[in-house]
Order: C-alpha cells, then sequence, then structure tokens
C-alpha cells in the first residue's frame, strides 16, 4: 500500500511545474474497471422501461465555486441530472476515479447527443469541504467543461463537513474517515460509490454501484428519462 | 456503442489540483465490511475478504424455549477471543412469526430479516455495533400494502432493498411477487411473478448478475404448505401439486421476465459463479433432489439442465440451503433429511461429482461458508412445522473448519440448551470503523 504525502497545510498547491514533477514521480493510476464492472451487456432500448422512483432528493444549501450559498435542488430540478460525490484527495481506484472517468465518458457523447446536450446535467458534491475549496471548484469546473454549455458538470462544496452530513446521510451516501495509527485522520476518506440519476422532477431514479457503473448504462438510463421529459432542460435556473 | 475512457482529464485534473489527486494507490477499503460469504448482493460495495468476527442468527422463537420469541442472536467467531464460539447478545423482537432470512442492505450497515407468517420485516442496525445489533425499524403493513405475504429473500440493490415473497394475502396460494424498497424502508415497487408463457407466479430467492444486467428467480410454494406441518402435507396429494417447478430470468433493469425455464419440484437457492468470466448459475432442486445449471451456451441461449443427483432422490434426502466457493470450484450442499452437507466439486459445472459428505447433525438446513473457504457454518432449522419432532429436533449453530479435505469442528452452539429456539439464517458481521459521519 502506497500512502500519498499530504501538503503540510493539508491544502491543494496549484503551482505546475510542481506538479508536473510531482506527476512524474508518482504517476496517478488509470481508473479500472471493478471487479463485477463489466459493461453491463443487455440493456434494454431507452424508453422501452420505467426506473423506479427510489427517493427524493433532500434539499440543502451548498457552495457553488463562486463561493456563493446554493440550493442543491437548484441543480438537480429541471434537468436530468447525474450526481455524484466525490473528493480531489481520492485515489481509490474504484472509488472517485471510476466516477471521473464514467462522467467524462457520458458527457462527451451526450454533447453529440441530440436527446441528451440539452437535457443532461452533471454535478458533482465533495465530501471533502476543507480541502475542496470553491477555489479548487473553479479549476475543476473550467477543466471539464466546453465552451457550447452542452451537457454542463457542475462542482459543488460546503460550507464545512457538518453542513454537507445531513445531505449524505439523506442520500445514504455512505462515508467514514479512515483513522491513522496515531488516531488521526489520514485524509482518506473511506465511501462506497455511488452516482444518482434523478429527474426533473427531483425523484432519484436510479444509483449506480461500482459493480455496474458504465458510461452505457448511465446514458442508456439518461436517455430514456429524456424521452420522458421532452421539456427538460439543463440550463441552470437563476434564483 | 462503446466509449474510451479518457486519461488526459486526469492529467489536467492533476495539474488543477497539485498535490491533491498525486499518488500511487490508497488501498483503503470502500466499507465497513470485512469479513463475507459468498452468496450475498453483488451491490454490495467492497467484499472484503477477511475473518468475520461475529455471526448473526436470525432464530424462531420456539414453546417452553427461552422467552420463546423470534430473536437475532449474535455469537463471537474471533479466534482466540475469550467468548469465542458463544452467544454474546441476543435480540428478541416479540412473538413467533416464523423467522427466516435476512439480508444486508448495500452499505453493510443494516440487516433485514423477514418473518414468513406475519410478514413482518425488522431492520437492524449491525453497522453502529455488530456485536449489539440495534432494532430500528418494523415494516408491518406488507400484505397491505402489496397484496403479497411471506417476505422470504432480501437482496441488496444500491439504495433499495429487493425482497422476493412466497405467496399473497388472498388465497396464501404460491402466486406471489417481488417487491422493493429503498433502504429507508420505504415502498418504492412490486413486480408480480410470471403466470403467462409457462411462468407458474412462485417465487424463492433472488440472484443478480450485475454485468449481464440478468437477475434469476426460483420458485416454492405458498402460506397454507409452508405452514402446514409436514407429515400432514406430504400425505396431501392435492396440497404436494402446490409447489413451484420454474426459475425465471429477468431483464434487471427493466424488471421484466426474458426467459422461464422448467425446474421441477421446487428450486430453491440460487448462486451465480463469482469467477471472473463465468456466466452461470446453480440451484438444488428440493423434492427432485438434482443440481441444476443455468447456463448462456454458445448459441446465446440461456437453458436450466439438471447436471447431478444429490443422494438418493428416491428417499427425498430434501436438499436445502446450498453455498458456492469464491472460485465457484465447489460447493456445498445441505440435505435436510439425513442431516448430511456435501460437498461438490464445480470444476466441469455440466457434471458436479460429490467429493465428500458428513453429517452435521440429526437435521440440517442453512450453509455460509467464508470468502476463503476455511470456515464453514450450519444450523438446523428449516420451517417450524417442517422440522423434525422430539429427539431429533436438534437445534444448534455449528462452525467448523476445513482444510480441503476433512471438516473439523469447531464449536457447537446448542440453541436449546441456551434457550434460544430454532436457528435458521446466518450473516456474518465484523467491527465497525470507527471514524463515521459526524
Amino acid at each position: 500500500m502506497i500512502r500519498r504525502k499530504e501538503a503540510k497545510d493539508g491544502r491543494a498547491r496549484f503551482a505546475a511545474p510542481v506538479a508536473a514533477a510531482l506527476l512524474a514521480l508518482a504517476p496517478l493510476a488509470p481508473p479500472q474497471a471493478a471487479e463485477h464492472g463489466a459493461a453491463a451487456t443487455n440493456l434494454p432500448a431507452p424508453g422501452t422501461y420505467v426506473l423506479q422512483k427510489i427517493q427524493r432528493v433532500p434539499d440543502a444549501t451548498l457552495l457553488d465555486e463562486a463561493a456563493a450559498p446554493v440550493k442543491i435542488s437548484a441543480y438537480t430540478r429541471g434537468a436530468v441530472t447525474a450526481l455524484g460525490f466525490f473528493y480531489g484527495h481520492c485515489a481509490d481506484p474504484t472509488g472517485c476515479p471510476v466516477a471521473w472517468s464514467v462522467f467524462e465518458a457520458a458527457r462527451e457523447a451526450a454533447r453529440r447527443d441530440p436527446l441528451l446536450a440539452s437535457r443532461l446535467r452533471l454535478v458533482f458534491v465533495s465530501l471533502d469541504p476543507a480541502r475542496d475549496t470553491p477555489s479548487t471548484l473553479r479549476l475543476l469546473k473550467s477543466n471539464e467543461n466546453g465552451d457550447d454549455g452542452h451537457a454542463p458538470w457542475s462542482f459543488l462544496t460546503g460550507a464545512s463537513e457538518r453542513e454537507v452530513t445531513p445531505l449524505l446521510r439523506a442520500m445514504g451516501q455512505d462515508v467514514a474517515y479512515e483513522i491513522d495509527d496515531s488516531g488521526r485522520r489520514s485524509g482518506a476518506i473511506n465511501h462506497m460509490l455511488k452516482v444518482f440519476l434523478i429527474d426533473p422532477d427531483g425523484w432519484v431514479r436510479e444509483i449506480y454501484s461500482t459493480a455496474f457503473l458504465t458510461p452505457e448504462s448511465l446514458l442508456n438510463d439518461a436517455r430514456t428519462l429524456a424521452r420522458a421529459f421532452p421539456n427538460a432542460s439543463s440550463r441552470l435556473v437563476e434564483p | 456503442m462503446t466509449l474510451t475512457l479518457k486519461s488526459g482529464a486526469v492529467v489536467k485534473r492533476a495539474l488543477a489540483l497539485g498535490a491533491c489527486v498525486l499518488g500511487g494507490l490508497i488501498a483503503h477499503e470502500t466499507s465497513a465490511a470485512r469479513a463475507d460469504e459468498t452468496c450475498n448482493s453483488p451491490f454490495m460495495s467492497g467484499l472484503i475478504k477477511g475473518q468475520e468476527h461475529y455471526l448473526h442468527v436470525w432464530t424462531l422463537g420456539e414453546k417452553g424455549v427461552g422467552d420463546e420469541s423470534d430473536k437475532l442472536v449474535t455469537i463471537d467467531v474471533i479466534p482466540g477471543s475469550a467468548t469465542y464460539g458463544k452467544v454474546i447478545h441476543t435480540l428478541s423482537v416479540g412473538g413467533r412469526g416464523e423467522a427466516h432470512h435476512m439480508g444486508f442492505t448495500d452499505d453493510r450497515k443494516y440487516l433485514w430479516a423477514g418473518r414468513l407468517d406475519d410478514s413482518k420485516i425488522f431492520i437492524f442496525d449491525v453497522g453502529s455495533d455488530p456485536a449489539k445489533p440495534a432494532l430500528v425499524k418494523t415494516i408491518d403493513n406488507l400484505a397491505e400494502t402489496t397484496g403479497y405475504v411471506g417476505p422470504h429473500t432480501f437482496y441488496a440493490l444500491p439504495g433499495r432493498m429487493l425482497v422476493q415473497a412466497l405467496s399473497n394475502k388472498k388465497d396464501h396460494g404460491g402466486v406471489t411477487g417481488l417487491i422493493t424498497y429503498n433502504n429507508a424502508g420505504d415502498l418504492v415497487a412490486t413486480t408480480p411473478m410470471p403466470v403467462g408463457d409457462g411462468g407458474d407466479g412462485y417465487g424463492y430467492d433472488i440472484a443478480i448478475n450485475p454485468g449481464q444486467n440478468r437477475m434469476l428467480t426460483s420458485s416454492f410454494t405458498g402460506w397454507t404448505n409452508y405452514m402446514m406441518d409436514a407429515a400432514q402435507l406430504m400425505q396431501d396429494s392435492a396440497a404436494m401439486k402446490n409447489f413451484g417447478g420454474t426459475m425465471v430470468l429477468w431483464d434487471l433493469k427493466a424488471m421484466t421476465p426474458v426467459k422461464i425455464f422448467s425446474v421441477p419440484g421446487a428450486p430453491l437457492e440460487i448462486r451465480w459463479a463469482l469467477k471472473p468470466g463465468a456466466n452461470w448459475a446453480i440451484t438444488a432442486s428440493a423434492l427432485t433432489s438434482k443440481l441444476y445449471l443455468i447456463r448462456e451456451d454458445g448459441d446465446g441461449q440461456w437453458r436450466a439442465k439438471p447436471v447431478a443427483d444429490v443422494g438418493d432422490a428416491s428417499k427425498i434426502p430434501l436438499p436445502v440451503d446450498i453455498s458456492i466457493s469464491a472460485d465457484a470450484s465447489s460447493l456445498w450442499v445441505n440435505t435436510f433429511m439425513d442431516g448430511t452437507a456435501r460437498l461438490f466439486d464445480l470444476s466441469d459445472p455440466e457434471a458436479p461429482k460429490q467429493v465428500y459428505a458428513k453429517k452435521i447433525g440429526a437435521q440440517v438446513n442453512m450453509v455460509s461458508q467464508s470468502w476463503d473457504g476455511k470456515r464453514v457454518y450450519f444450523t438446523s432449522s428449516l420451517l417450524a412445522n417442517w422440522d423434525k419432532k422430539g429427539a431429533d429436533n436438534e437445534q444448534f449453530l455449528k462452525g467448523y473448519s476445513w482444510d480441503g479435505k476433512e471438516l473439523k469442528e469447531a464449536f457447537v452452539v446448542d440453541f436449546h440448551k441456551e434457550g434460544l429456539g430454532r436457528a435458521h439464517h446466518m450473516k456474518f458481521t465484523a467491527r465497525a470503523q470507527k471514524a463515521e459521519l459526524p
């Protein structure tokens, strides 16, 4: 097991040369397929099945990349939304890297799909507000979004861990903070990877875990919801 | 459509986050689980292949035994522990409602346990302190809200629990359905078992292959039969016709039947081969004493076929629970009537061969093995009215070590002597992590 060195202040350093040097020393492992994570086959055609209404997305106040307080409902209503929880320090190959890659692949396909381009929204909410600050989110947002506004990818965080906790509990996002030998947090957040697909009315209609989170399954279900909600729009409505 | 995952973006993010995303792999666990059986839902995250710490036994209250109530019994199975092999906690839920099976939620923090008579579902918190489970919710309106009774199998889906019922409220026969709850215990959906195209509408077990988007279900019998005295049932020729003889292959995403197989004689527990690349499942038919293989053949067609006899079918040994090894190389099969555990070699799943047998007790029903296959646990009770009578009504949990050649007894808990009742389904847990959500 290789442990990552934390920056002394526990925060990200954004000096590109330093980052590049560190990258050369310790390249990030590419995302790996999960144990059961072979691309799902035998999926029914989009629109030929109905996704169950599993649970409602609770409301919660978070921070956007401009550090402005926002209601999560602003990001989970009106569109077909794929929402995942992440943290920037995550290096569990079956965790956040899988979600990143699936979101990137799904977004790339959605941008070229007339059914999804203006209806699908992607949202990442940080589990680690102390380190995933709005300034970090700004960088991520600029990296992950094109200029056309299609299938926008939003990044949200909390003012504090305590602010995010009720949302995690209500969504059923399991989280545990790893403790090192000295009894202090190591910085790793053990969490079960989950991605939630949400309809424009705010109902969670599918939950993906590592066992079957693939771009194909996510897109298939997103297309099913987009057909059921032709008026869905991924444009954020200003409060 | 095939999509290629980009890795360039990883570098972009690394440059954006600097030290945040640098480093090699951190092999931390993605769940608090530290011990797994081979029969849990694949949607339970991050299977851990270590030593189980606690064994929970869903136990039927028995008249004249202890408090006579159904209860969740917890046994310490930590090697070297001062209380190894001993009962360390019991939690009575009140009444006797035919306690039967249990299943973990996807995060493994909660254990759902059902009763086949009054159809109550109990949700236990086993995440906060697995040594001391706590009852946090009781669902007592299954029949009223769904029309189904007899919640049997509890199978985790992400954020949900899929429940296979055995019977229905209207006539207590075998026609039944599936019920989906979310993890909070709210009803999400009901799905009837198919009755057309060869379907008998019966249900029993659930087993899912997520990569294939396929689910298998099996079939047993309705409330009228499973609550009847076994000897009386055997002599009732009309009642004996009311046993399931089908399995169903489902499109999991759509929750619609894809194919119905004829599998005579009440096919019970279903186990998918967990070996990567394997594309088959196995079950045992109780009344015809056969192992059936369900497999996608070379022509892309799924078929179910008998591949082995379990004992002498003419003597109705009654194969009950089965447990497949993690590498799909072997299968434990319990036969209730002779109290025997049999091991089948599955090297060729088309032709399983019995390679070992050991009498566990006068009767034996459930079997659970550790992920590494080195520990095997057995319990005794089948159904309150089907268990043997008199001296043969042994009620126990027995733990064994398995070295590949011999089962060696490690401990026995006599559920009568301890005043507990009839020992049925088992689940493993391990010590929880200390740091949870604030």
